[in-house]
C-alpha cells in the first residue's frame, strides 16, 4: 500500500474515532399554526439579545416531522427558530425565541419543548396593520440615491447591526415607504459600494441615521418624512469606530509575533482573544492586522483567563486560503493577563488552510 | 470635454502619489509609484493610458471607474488592485499585474478583465461575492497559490484563459457556480481545477487539462458537471474525493496515469467519455455503499463542517439531506463508455461481473478494513459499453 493509501485510512481512522465520541446536543420539534413546521431553521447562539453574533454558533433543519437534532458541544445555547416563506403568493417570515432560553446540554440530547413560531410581522417584532406607514425620500450630494437599504430598529441604543425588525431598499429615485404600525422607530440607511444589505460600512459605503429619530406613529397615520441624506463613511470615522468597544486602548494587552512554517513573518492577521475556551462565535477582544513584521498587540478591558488564536479574516467559516493558528504554548492555548501590564507571547505559527 | 484630465509624466523621477482618494475625472501616463493606498471613489474615474508603469508599494482601491489598456502593474508583495461593486465600465484589458499579495480582488459587480497576463503573485485574481466579472483570454502564470480563485456564489464568466504552474491550483472554485467556464487550458499545475463544497455545481465544458498532477479534483459534496473537456497526460485525471457527485460525459481521457480515481463516497455519473491508452481508466479507493451507509453522516457531521476556525465546532450550513448519497447499491455507475480500441474488442462476449484489467474496484480488492471491521469495497457498473467513440476528437 502506498504512502498515500496510508494516509487516507489513518484520515479514514481519525474521522471515526472523532464521531464515535460521547455526542451532546438539543433535540426537539418545531410547530405552526400546531402543525409540525419542516425544513425550518433552528439556530444557536452563545449570547442572548443585543450580545448575540450576527451568525449563529450552529444551525440545524427540521425534518418533515417539524422535528431537529443538533450535535453542539456541552455549554449553554439561545435557540431561535425561523423559516422563510416565498412564492406561491406568500412572502413571510416565521420566528420565534425559545422561551426558557438559555438551553442547557451538559449529557446526551437535551430535549427541548416543542416551540411554536410565530409570523414577523403581526405577532413577531414590528407589526404591520395595513394602515400606517412612513415614507421619504434618500439623497446623497443634493441628487436622489437610489437602491440603498433602509433599517427599522425597534430601539434606539445601536442602529448596527442585524437586530432591525424590517429592511426595505429604496427605488431608483431614492423613494421608500416602511409598512408599519403605530409606535416608536429608530430608522437608519447605508448604501454599500459592493451592493450588499449587511456588513460592516467600509470607507466609501454612504451611511445615516434617520435625523427625526425616534419615529411616533399613530395607528393610521402615513407620515412622510423630511428628506434625508446620507454621507460616506470615511476613513478616521472607520479607525475611530474600531478604535471603541473591542478594539479600545487600554494599559493591559497581549503582544507578539505571527509567523509562518518557514520562521518568516507574516502580516494582515488578526488576533483574537476569547473568555470562552471554545473559542467560537464573537472574541471577547481583537487586535489590528499584523504589522509587516507579524507584530501585534491585543488590548484587553482587564487581566484574567484568555484564549488566543489568529486568522487573516474576521468570523465565518474557515475557508481556503485562510491562514490561521493558534496560541500553543499550552494545548488548550490559553494565557493569563495581568491588568495594566503587558503580556509577551512570543511567536504563533499560522499556517495555510485548503 | 467635460473631463478634466490630469496628466503624471513621471518618466523618471519616482513620485510618491500620496494617499489619497480620487473622487472625479484622472488619467495617468508614464511611470507612477504608488506608496501609500490610494482609493478611486464611487465618483471617480481613472484611466491609465498605454505604455504606463504602475509601481505599486501599496494597495489600489477602485469602487469608481477604472480603464487601463496595455498598462505593467508590479510591486514586491504589494497588496494588489481591489475592485470593490464596480460595473463593466471598469475594465483591464492587456495589462500585466505582478508581485502582488493578490493581483485583483473582486468584490462584486461586473469588471471586464481581458487578455491579462497575472502572473508571480501570491493569488492571481480572486472573485467574491456575487461578482458577474468576465475573466477571459488571459494568462495565470506562476502565482504561489491559486491562478484564480472564485468563491462566495461568483457567477462570473472564465473563458479562454491559461492558467500554466501556479505553486498549488490553476484555479480554485468554492462555493461558487461561475456562468460560464469553457475554452480554458489547465497544463503543468499540482492540480488544474479544484472544485469544492456543496453548491459549487458549475458546468466545466469544453477545457483542456494536460501535464498537470490531478486535472480536476471534486471535493466536499461538489457537484460539477465535466463535460466535453480533453484530458490528456495527467497523473490523475479527474478525482473524486469526500462525496463529490459529478456528471462527467463526452470527456476524451487520454494518456493518464489513472483517468478517474474515486474515493470516499463519492457516486459520478460517467457516461459518454472516451479512455484512450490511460494506465488506469478507472479506480475505486475507500469506496463502499456499506460504510456510507453506516457511516458517512457521521463522519461529515465532523469532518465537512464540524471544525471552527480554532478547533471547536462550528455551524452545519449543509444539511445531510442535501448532501447525503441516494441510491446506494454497492456500484459505480460507468455504464456506456467506450474504453478504447483493443480494450472494447477485448470485452466482446465478456459478461458484466468480469473483472476489467484497466478498472481497480471491488472485483479486485474485494474489502478494506475500519476500525477492525471490514466494508466491501463498491463494484463499477460498465455494461454496456460503447462500441464506437463518443468524441469527436476520437471519432476522427
Amino acid at each position: 500500500m502506498t504512502v498515500f493509501c496510508r494516509l487516507l485510512t489513518l484520515a479514514l481512522l481519525l474521522f471515526v474515532q472523532a464521531c464515535t465520541s460521547g455526542e451532546t446536543g438539543v433535540e426537539g420539534q418545531l410547530l405552526f399554526e400546531q402543525e409540525p413546521l419542516s425544513q425550518a431553521r433552528v439556530e444557536f447562539y452563545l449570547k442572548s439579545g443585543n450580545e448575540r453574533s450576527s451568525s449563529p454558533f450552529s444551525v440545524a433543519t427540521t425534518d418533515i416531522s417539524g422535528a431537529f437534532r443538533a450535535a453542539l458541544p456541552a455549554g449553554e445555547y439561545y435557540l431561535v427558530g425561523k423559516k422563510k416563506e416565498q412564492g406561491g403568493g406568500v412572502n413571510r417570515m416565521l420566528m420565534a425565541e425559545y422561551p426558557q432560553n438559555p438551553v442547557v446540554v451538559q449529557k446526551g440530547y437535551t430535549a427541548i419543548k416543542t416551540l411554536p413560531l410565530k409570523e414577523v410581522g403581526f405577532e413577531g417584532a414590528i407589526s404591520v396593520d395595513g394602515k400606517t406607514s412612513a415614507s421619504g425620500q434618500l439623497l446623497f450630494a443634493g441628487e436622489p440615491l437610489a437602491d440603498a437599504f433602509i433599517y427599522v430598529y425597534t430601539r434606539g441604543d445601536a442602529l448596527t447591526g442585524p437586530a432591525y425588525g424590517q429592511v426595505v431598499r429604496a427605488d431608483e429615485q431614492g423613494r421608500f415607504t416602511l409598512k408599519l404600525s403605530a409606535g416608536h422607530y429608530w430608522l437608519a440607511a447605508r448604501k454599500r459600494n459592493d451592493g450588499s444589505r449587511v456588513g460592516n460600512p467600509e470607507a466609501g459605503d454612504l451611511n445615516g441615521e434617520y435625523p427625526g429619530n425616534p419615529l411616533v406613529l399613530k395607528s393610521g397615520e402615513q407620515r412622510q418624512l423630511e428628506l434625508w441624506t446620507l454621507a460616506p463613511v470615511t476613513s478616521a470615522a472607520k479607525q475611530r469606530r474600531l478604535a471603541e468597544g473591542q478594539f479600545t486602548k487600554t494599559r493591559t494587552w497581549l503582544s507578539g509575533r505571527v509567523i509562518d512554517e518557514e520562521q518568516t513573518p507574516v502580516s494582515g492577521i488578526y488576533l483574537f482573544a476569547y473568555r470562552d475556551s471554545r473559542m467560537i462565535g464573537k472574541p471577547n477582544f481583537i487586535s489590528s492586522p499584523t504589522t509587516v513584521d507579524g507584530q501585534f498587540k491585543i488590548y484587553l478591558e482587564k487581566g484574567g483567563e484568555f484564549f488566543v488564536g489568529a486568522r487573516s479574516t474576521f468570523g465565518g467559516t474557515l475557508e481556503p486560503g485562510e491562514w490561521v493558528g493558534t496560541y500553543d504554548e499550552r494545548s488548550d492555548h490559553r494565557i493569563e493577563a495581568r491588568l495594566n501590564e503587558a503580556t509577551d507571547l512570543g511567536d504563533i505559527l499560522v499556517r495555510e488552510v485548503w | 470635454m467635460r473631463f478634466l484630465l490630469i496628466f503624471f509624466l513621471l518618466l523618471i523621477i519616482p513620485t510618491g502619489a500620496a494617499a489619497r482618494v480620487i473622487d472625479g475625472p484622472e488619467r495617468w501616463q508614464g511611470e507612477i509609484r504608488i506608496t501609500e493606498s490610494l482609493r478611486v471613489a464611487k465618483e471617480g474615474r481613472l484611466i491609465i493610458a498605454p505604455g504606463s508603469r504602475v509601481l505599486a508599494e501599496a494597495g489600489i482601491e477602485i469602487a469608481g471607474e477604472l480603464q487601463a489598456t496595455d498598462v505593467e502593474f508590479s510591486g514586491r508583495n504589494w497588496p494588489g488592485l481591489i475592485l470593490k461593486g464596480t460595473s463593466s465600465q471598469t475594465w483591464l484589458k492587456n495589462c500585466r499585474i505582478t508581485g502582488a499579495q493578490t493581483g485583483i480582488t473582486v468584490i462584486g459587480g461586473a469588471p471586464q478583465l481581458t487578455e491579462l497576463l497575472v502572473a508571480d503573485n501570491r493569488i492571481g485574481i480572486e472573485l467574491r461575492q456575487k461578482s458577474r466579472a468576465r475573466i477571459e483570454n488571459s494568462v495565470f502564470r506562476n502565482n504561489s497559490r491559486v491562478g484564480l480563485f472564485i468563491k462566495d456564489e461568483v457567477t462570473s464568466v472564465v473563458s479562454g484563459n491559461r492558467f500554466e504552474q501556479q505553486g498549488k491550483f490553476g484555479a480554485y472554485v468554492y462555493r461558487a457556480l461561475p456562468q460560464q467556464f469553457t475554452k480554458n487550458l489547465f497544463i503543468d499545475n499540482p492540480t488544474g481545477l479544484m472544485i469544492s463544497h456543496f453548491g459549487s455545481d458549475l458546468l466545466v465544458k469544453d477545457n483542456d487539462f494536460r501535464n498537470n498532477k490531478i486535472g480536476i479534483k471534486v471535493d466536499r459534496s461538489a457537484r460539477p458537471k465535466i463535460v466535453a473537456n480533453r484530458i490528456e497526460e495527467n497523473q490523475s485525471g479527474i478525482e473524486l474525493y469526500r462525496r463529490s457527485d459529478p456528471l462527467i460525459e463526452l470527456n476524451l481521457l487520454k494518456g493518464n496515469s489513472r483517468a478517474i480515481h474515486v474515493s470516499f463516497s463519492s457516486y459520478p455519473r460517467i457516461r459518454h467519455n472516451d479512455f484512450v491508452s490511460n494506465q488506469r481508466a478507472l479506480i475505486l479507493e475507500f469506496q463502499s455503499s456499506q460504510w456510507e451507509e453506516q457511516k458517512g453522516a457521521g463522519a461529515r457531521q465532523q469532518q465537512i463542517s464540524g471544525q471552527g476556525a480554532f478547533g471547536g465546532r462550528k455551524q452545519n450550513k449543509v444539511t445531510e439531506q442535501q448532501r447525503g448519497a441516494r441510491g446506494l447499491d454497492g456500484t459505480v455507475d460507468a455504464r456506456e463508455n467506450w474504453w478504447g480500441e483493443q480494450e472494447t474488442a477485448a470485452l466482446q462476449g465478456l459478461g458484466p461481473a468480469a473483472n476489467l484489467a484497466w478498472i481497480d474496484d471491488g472485483r479486485d480488492q474485494p474489502s478494506f478494513e475500519e476500525d477492525g471491521r471490514s466494508y466491501p469495497l463498491d463494484l463499477v457498473r460498465w455494461s454496456p459499453f460503447g462500441l464506437q467513440p463518443y468524441t469527436p476528437e476520437v471519432l476522427k
